[in-house]
């Protein structure tokens, strides 16, 4: 171990472990205690049913599509941000992090007033086949809203950091403008993309508030997981809750390890 | 060869980095551009390169006009002070970067840029380290990374942007000597920016003092350091006390006491200007000896082969003066005390309205006083 400048490594690493316990570790292991009081038959009948399955592949599903949508246009607002300098460029600084600031129920109103069928945009859609609101691309239109601002921050520093001498080395050498991007900028952001990825799949994954009022929540289409923990809380069915609340932690964990080992496999490769 | 031709840049806020700047490069020499930072050495590189676009003027690259070519055009090596490597890449992708980045119809197959590459690294004497990345590299080998990366696109012209300017010295002097050495097997044309003399004079085949966006003088090393074309090249290859002076009807009379005749200027009424000593030109005397001025020894410091002496005028003025280890044990010299130098040899530089032609005033003018 290494001592920092500042003592009392012991002092902080018990207050973290204890608030880490108290704020994380305790719930969490309180829905698994909770779900291992089911029978396996019950488990399975109550967090492995049809209408759960469907549940959760529409989750995960879009939460992965919204996190991938957002990675590539939060790169674009990062790289426009970082790199040019325009008149408003503050501005469009300050709105990306508006998503944070809303109340997720704010978000989900005016994001299905506007795509509604009746919506300025959802009936213009409308017009050319495209339905987005009540339907599961509301629900990834939802996510990629709140996600994008974690991407653009993650991307950000890194793309400021890249040093333009680098991409000015890569022309020298002869490279076309689209391979200094893919072979030079691109590998230097991607743990960067990769985190940002993680916490918009993640972010999406746990929302609600925006959701539930784009997604029509339709059993077996348009009903998101979360919401249907809170269903089952309202019929007073705290197992069931708990049994697909546990699924989906021990989904989103393991999805969550394999990021982080990609990432610093990919740093180790930069940073040994 | 090549020639630029009245290259003018202004930056942002109407910085002139550049003001109407002509130079020939011929072919197969090791150039240096020599000057104080803000000089507008690096902006000319950077233009020479293709990385900076100037307001005016034209740069051919033998019957080419290349003003209008982009950097990734002009084929030419570049050698970041940074060294700008890639980091995600091993130092044998960062040296294939530029061999792979060529156009399918001239780029070499698999097997061979190996082999080139494998040669480059055996070049700059690094083969063993083809594995590792940037990070895992001292300074020295990434410079020397670098430059196998810029030599790889066998470009016609090497450009190098203060090479060794963030090594420690010695391997600075280590590498300089082999980049010379390196440019000689090659015969490659290069170009480096250094604000170092000392580097420029050893390493270069001609020396282009630059400053304030101007080339002061283009010539040899031993050239520019016998006949510095300015005030400012003077002073800026080595250390050098400057006398404040005025030559009154064929004397210059300075403060610190020294007169000198310069039978030339003899018609001339009063004109003030500045005279320049190298602290090796002055010369130890008993005090009151003829034509020397007094001062009194504030410090000593031994450097190798030499001892620097810190001196104080009675005016107040301090100079340097540099004499060898042999000499210096003669003297027996203690702090504090009073003793004469004389000029050896001087430079002295009119300021004002001198006509400059009947003068030689730009060029000034060397004063070899006689021991009377």
């Amino acid at each position: 171990m290494r001592t920092g400048v500042l003592p009392g490594f012991g002092l902080t690493l018990g207050l973290v472990m204890f608030t880490l316990s108290l704020l994380v570790l305790a719930p969490l292991a309180g829905i698994f205690i909770k779900a291992a009081g089911l029978s396996g038959e019950a488990f399975v009948a109550k967090a492995l049913n049809e209408r759960a399955l469907a549940a959760y592949r529409l989750s995960f599903g879009a939460a992965a599509i919204a996190a991938l949508v957002d990675v590539i246009a939060g790169v674009l607002v990062a790289w426009i941000l970082v790199r040019y300098r325009f008149f408003g460029r503050k501005v469009i600084d300050a709105l990306v992090d508006l998503p944070f600031a809303l109340p997720t129920a704010v978000a989900g109103i005016a994001l299905t007033s506007l795509y509604a069928p009746n919506g300025w945009l959802g009936s213009r859609l409308l017009a050319l086949g495209v339905k987005v609101a009540f339907t599961p691309l509301g629900i990834v239109v939802a996510m990629v809203f709140i996600g994008l601002p974690l991407v653009v921050r993650s991307v950000e520093p890194v793309l400021q950091d890249i040093d333009s001498e680098v991409e000015e080395a890569a022309l020298t050498l002869g490279a076309s403008r689209t391979r200094v991007f893919r072979r030079v900028i691109l590998p230097a952001l991607l743990p960067a993309m990769l985190t940002g990825f993680a916490l918009a799949f993640a972010r999406g994954l746990g929302e609600y508030g925006s959701v539930v009022f784009i997604a029509g929540n339709m059993p077996g289409i348009s009903e998101i997981a979360p919401l249907l923990i809170v269903i089952q809380l309202e019929q007073h069915d705290v197992a069931a809750a708990t049994a697909i609340a546990a699924v989906i932690l021990v989904v989103s964990f393991t999805l969550l390890i394999l990021i982080n080992t990609l990432q610093v496999w990919r740093r180790r490769r930069i940073d040994p | 060869m090549i020639d630029i031709h009245s290259i003018t840049k202004t930056f942002a806020g109407g910085i002139i980095v550049l003001n109407d700047v002509s130079l020939t490069i011929r072919s197969g020499e090791l150039l240096a551009l020599l000057g104080p930072s803000g000089s507008g050495k690096t902006t000319l590189l950077r233009i020479i390169a293709g990385l900076e676009k100037p307001d005016r003027g034209a740069i051919h690259f033998d019957a080419t006009d290349a003003t209008r070519l982009s950097a990734r055009e002009r084929q030419v090596g570049f050698v970041f002070q940074h060294y700008a490597l890639f980091r995600h890449m091993t130092v044998f992708e960062n040296i294939a970067f530029g061999l792979e980045a060529r156009p399918r119809a001239s780029r070499p197959d698999k097997g061979e840029i190996r082999r080139r590459v494998e040669q480059l690294l055996e070049l700059v004497q690094i083969g063993f380290l083809a594995d590792r990345y940037p990070s895992q590299l001292s300074g020295g080998q990434r410079q020397r990374v670098a430059l196998a990366r810029a030599l790889a696109i066998e470009p016609k012209l090497l450009l190098l942007d203060e090479p060794f300017g963030a090594l420690d010295a010695k391997v600075r002097r280590d590498l300089r000597r082999w980049l010379r050495h390196l440019h000689d097997t090659l015969g490659i044309t290069g170009v480096f920016v250094t604000h170092d003399q000392e580097e420029a004079m050893e390493v270069a085949d001609r020396v282009v003092v630059m400053n304030q966006g101007r080339i002061e003088q283009a010539d040899t090393p031993t050239r520019i350091y016998d006949h510095p074309a300015s005030a400012f090249v003077y002073q800026f290859l080595g250390n050098v006390n400057t006398l404040a002076c005025r030559v009154v009807h064929g004397v210059v009379e300075t403060e610190v006491g020294l007169t000198l005749p310069v039978a030339e200027y003899a018609t001339l009424p009063e004109v003030p200007g500045n005279l320049f000593i190298r602290p090796h030109d002055l010369e130890l005397t008993p005090v009151d000896h003829p034509g020397s001025f007094p001062v009194i020894l504030e410090h000593q410091a031994v450097l190798g082969a030499s001892v620097r002496l810190d001196l104080r005028a009675l005016s107040g003025q301090r100079l340097e003066a540099e004499l060898t280890r042999a000499r210096h044990n003669q003297l027996t010299l203690q702090r504090g005390d009073r003793i004469g130098v004389r000029p050896l040899r001087a430079q002295l530089y009119l300021a004002g309205d001198v006509p400059a032609a009947a003068f030689g005033n730009h060029q000034g003018r060397e004063i070899v006083p006689l021991d009377p």
